[in-house]
Order: C-alpha cells, then structure tokens, then sequence
C-alpha cells in the first residue's frame, strides 16, 4: 500500500476516533475503531504492515490523546505483534479467526495502556476498570469487527503489498 | 523460528523508540511536535466534528422530535438558570449570616466568577481511549488561555486546562480518575475531596465523621487548594456511605454537568491559581533562612530571629 495512503487512512482513523466514535457509546464505552482496524491489518498483512499500522496510527492517537505520549503505541505495537501470529493464509477471509481475536486484543491492549498509565502515575482501579471497561469493550469491539475487518478485506484486495525492509 | 526473532526485534526496537519518546515528553521536548500537528490537525478535527454533529442532527431530524428538543432545550436552560439562581442566592444567603456574625470581616465576593474573563471554546475533540477523560477545545495560547485554568459551564464546574497548544487546549475534566477537587457542602459546609471515578459519578471523600451530609445536598468547590475558584457548583449526593469504622463519610455525587452532550465550555482566564505546595515551601524558606543582620538589631528585646 502506498505509504501516503496509509498515512491518510490512519490520520482519518485517529479523527475518527476522537471526534465521532466517544459520540457512540454502547455499555458506557466507545467502539475503539483503530485498535479493530490494526488488528485486521495484522491478520490481513502479517506483523511487518501490521506494527507499521501501529505504530503510525498509535503516534497520531498519542498526540490527540491526554495521557504522556507513547502509551498508545507501546500498547497498540505488543498488540499488532501478536495478533500478526494469528495472520493465517487459509483462513484470510474467514470473519471467525478477528471476531475471536478481538477480545482477546482489546483484553491485552486495555491491559498493557493500565499498567503504562499506572506506572506513570496516573491512578488506576484495576477492578473498576476490568468490570466497567475492559470487559464492556471486549463485547462491543467483537460486535464491530466483523463491518472494520470486511471493510479492511476490501483495502486489502484492492492495494498490492508493500515491501517494507526493517 | 528465523521469522519470528526478525518480528521480535523489529518489536523492540520500535518499543525502544517508543520509550524513548516517552521520556522526551516526559522531559517536555515533544511539546512542540505535538503543538505542530494539532494546530494542523484542529481544523481538521474541527470540521469532522462538525459534519459528524450535522449527520447525527440530521439523523434526528423528525420535525416533532426537534420541536421536543427545542422545548426540552428551553426547559433545561430554564432549569439551569433557576438552578444557578438558586444556588447563587443560597450562598448569598449563607455568607450573609456569615458577615453577620463576623462583623468587619471582609469576603471576596462568592460570584466573583461573574466577574471573571471568560472564553468561549468549541469541544472538536474527545481523548481517543475509554480510561481518560479529556476534551479538546478549540481555544489556546492565543486567546489567553493557559494551563490550570478552570473550566465551567452553566451549569457547573467542568474540568481545567491539563495542555494548551496555540490554537487548541486539552481540558481534563472532573470525572477523570486523576481530578480532585477540594469541595464543600452547600447547607451543612461538611468539607471534602471530590475526585473522578470510572463512568459519570463523582466520589467525594474525607468527609469528616461528625460533619452532616445528606442525600440532595448541593456540592460547591471550596476553593482550598487554590486550584479552582470559590462556589463553583458540581454536583448534587444522591447516596451517603458511612460506616463507623470508617474515619470518613464517602458520598456519591451526581455532577451537575452532563459531559456527554458538551458542545461548548467557558474557561476563566482572570483566575489566579494558588500554588498551597510552593508557598509552604517558601514560608519554611523563610523560617529556616537567618534574618539579616540590619533586622537582627533588636536582639536584646529576644524577639529577633536567631
């Protein structure tokens, strides 16, 4: 995919995000648009598109984001790698494999953004926000996936792959 | 095997590079970056926000549902006038009684904030993740705006200014888990914390024992702190914890703004924050530092400073 492309798409992704998705809420939480398009990408394109995806799109959430910069990324990066293990060839275009991964995403990702924004001293109820949060995002990101991944499929039959030499 | 440790290193160097960048803003260096691509992006977000505002209007646009709107509108701000009325007289009312009893004690006006400078800002943005809560308006350096400010609506105490950029500011509010306001029972004057708790609540904790607190009381700020101004309101208790083995009350307070429907905020730029931390330091400062010598004359009195 073209570079300037991919900037474009994660730009309007991260507006999104801090314009019209906090204006969905289900469950008392938002939909998090980029987490679900990141991790299509991943099962779509392997770990090396998919870590540029998030790492690109976790910078841009960062600067709209309150919290010290990085946590977005960091979170977004460990979650982009291990969801690329789950990048399979056979079952691309099977809809079942993200709308598995997803929990499991959004569990890890809320995991690893509570204890960065822990350890930076930002207060924290685990608990609280285990039950409150996390467990409501989980249900509500599964019930997303299925439009962000088709949507992300037909990005994906529609560019060609980018060689991207690390 | 080969395939995953080339992923696994690509992983932490970009990891590195990430914490690297942390501690950059951690020491304040990525500030400008970040003012750069937000004063680029807040037009942007600006007219996103607003054609996502206009399709969700649109989407609502049944002519009898907006005349309910429009009504209910004029009823909520109706509501709101009445409330601020209220407790506008409320506390006239005490501090009336108060200068009664303390006669020749001069008070600041409680309402100085009808004094104060405002400044009008559109919300164009909300904080991206589900654990914070952050807006971003659509004023900053450039209309005087700085960090610490207090942030209000009519209807009550919003937030302050948590970052500021030229054109834009990011307001954290009173519902984040990290706010904490020193607040104060209007009736009974029971003092307290309220702080920021996952969902809409606020908590307000250190409510000492023997002070009276109740379900309907209206919550002020107190201005302890010198964070925020005196008698800004925030909320209403819907529901008292207290329990004797505790050492304080806990009340649960519903704020008095609906932060789900913000469209626009004013923030008061003529508040003078106090910094309590800095003026213990300097008052020990002084204890601590020998008086010079033109001051040490009297020493016979024994008054002077050692």
């Amino acid at each position: 995919m073209n570079s300037y492309l991919m900037f474009a798409i994660l730009l309007a992704l991260a507006l999104l995000q801090s314009t019209v998705m906090p204006r969905i809420t289900v469950l008392d939480v938002h939909p998090d648009l980029l987490l679900m398009a990141v991790t299509s990408w991943c099962l779509l394109r392997g770990a090396q598109e998919g870590m540029l995806w998030a790492l690109v799109g976790g910078v841009t959430t960062d600067l709209f984001s309150g919290a010290r910069f990085g946590v977005c990324t960091l979170s977004l990066l460990i979650v982009s790698f291990l969801s690329s293990l789950g990048q399979s060839n056979i079952f691309r275009f099977d809809v079942l494999i993200p709308i598995m991964v997803i929990p499991l995403a959004t569990l890890l990702y809320s995991g690893i953004m509570l204890a960065l924004l822990s350890v930076l001293g930002w207060p924290v109820d685990w608990a609280q926000s285990l039950t409150r949060l996390v467990f409501p995002s989980m249900l509500v990101n599964t019930l997303g996936m299925p439009v962000v991944y088709l949507l992300m499929r037909t990005l994906d039959r529609r560019t060609g792959r980018e060689e991207i030499a690390w | 095997m080969q395939d995953f440790r080339s992923r696994f290193l690509v992983l932490g160097t970009l990891a590195l590079l990430v914490v690297i960048g942390l501690i950059f803003d951690e020491l304040g260096a990525l500030g400008p970056v970040e003012g750069v691509f937000l004063q680029l992006t807040t037009p942007i977000q600006r007219l996103v926000d607003g054609l996502a505002e206009r399709v969700i209007e649109t989407s609502q646009s049944w002519r009898d549902l907006r005349d309910l709107k429009r009504r209910n509108k004029q009823l909520e701000s109706l509501v709101d006038e009445l409330m601020i009325e209220n407790v506008r007289l409320k506390e006239v009312e005490a501090q009336n009684e108060d200068l009664r009893k303390k006669l020749n004690f001069v008070e600041t006006h409680p309402q100085y904030i009808l004094k104060a400078a405002e400044v009008k800002g559109r919300v164009i943005g909300y904080e991206p993740s589900n654990f914070m809560s952050i807006l971003v308006i659509d004023v900053g350096k450039r209309d005087g705006i700085r960090k610490g400010m207090p942030v209000v609506t009519a209807r009550g105490l919003t937030g302050h200014i948590h970052a500021v950029g030229t054109n834009w500011a990011k307001v954290l509010l009173i519902i984040d888990p990290s706010s904490s306001v020193a607040a104060l029972a209007q009736s009974s004057r029971a003092p307290g914390v309220v702080s920021g708790h996952l969902g809409q609540e606020l908590f307000m904790n250190y409510i000492p024992q023997e002070q009276q607190i109740s379900v309907g009381d209206v919550i002020l700020t107190s201005g302890m702190g010198g964070n925020y101004p005196k008698s800004l309101l925030i909320g209403q208790v819907t529901e008292v914890q207290q329990r004797d083995i505790d050492t304080f009350q806990r009340a649960i307070v519903w704020p008095s703004v609906a932060f789900t429907q913000l469209e626009t905020v004013l923030v008061i730029t003529s508040f003078e924050q106090v910094d309590v931390e800095e003026a213990i330091d300097i008052e020990r400062t002084d204890e601590l530092t020998p008086a010079p010598e033109s001051a040490a004359e009297p020493k016979e009195n024994g008054t002077s400073a050692p």
